[in-house]
């Protein structure tokens, strides 16, 4: 299936994406997927963040499907 | 009222509307962009926000402060783009009936804020 994450801040600037497209086997959880990324951009590896699916963070088990709007969070400094 | 805005923020006109006669206090707190981080000099600061989700978490801590506190309003407004020094980059309005609930909640707001709202900054020197 299909997916799209969106990336922010350091990650955003690494990558220099700000969001892409991926295909992935269904039944993904965010575990599977962050390895994926790892794959794919070795340099995601050590990556400080967390995912957030639907605009809420979420556990790592949990479970993507196509439509969810995922984004890879780092750490925040707002304020 | 909550926003994400590239826009100044026009606290004047937020004052305006915010104080009403049933409440005995008004409490806020501004975030400017200092000269100077970790003692180096700052030029700048750019915020970037990830917007639909940082609203999200404005609600969920307004959620969290009236578990806590009984306060009339909370306003969270926070700028994104570039800031030059001087310039506020979040601005938090708490009222209630009285002083140590409308102070707590705008304390607590801006910590949580911080804390979980997707929101960078990043400094430019």
């Amino acid at each position: 299936m299909k997916i799209k994450i969106k990336f922010f801040s350091i990650a955003k600037d690494l990558l220099d994406k700000e969001e892409i497209q991926l295909e992935v086997a269904p039944l993904h959880n965010l575990n599977q997927l962050k390895k994926e990324l790892e794959k794919i951009y070795p340099s995601f590896k050590g990556m400080p963040g967390r995912f957030a699916v639907n605009l809420s963070f979420t556990s790592n088990e949990t479970i993507i499907n196509e439509t969810d709007e995922i984004a890879w969070i780092p750490p925040v400094s707002g304020g | 009222m909550f926003s994400v805005t590239p826009n100044p923020i026009d606290i004047s006109a937020i004052l305006a509307n915010a104080i009403a006669p049933e409440n005995g206090a008004l409490a806020t707190f501004m975030g400017t962009v200092r000269n100077h981080s970790e003692g180096q000099k700052i030029k700048q600061l750019y915020y970037e926000a990830y917007a639909p989700m940082a609203l999200k978490s404005f609600e969920a801590v307004e959620k969290e402060v009236r578990a806590l506190w009984k306060i009339s309003q909370l306003s969270i407004i926070h700028r994104t783009g570039a800031l030059s020094i001087g310039e506020i980059a979040v601005f938090i309005l708490a009222t209630a009936p009285h002083r140590k609930e409308a102070l707590s909640a705008c304390s607590y707001t801006i910590d949580r804020v911080k804390e979980i709202s997707p929101i960078w900054k990043k400094e430019i020197v």
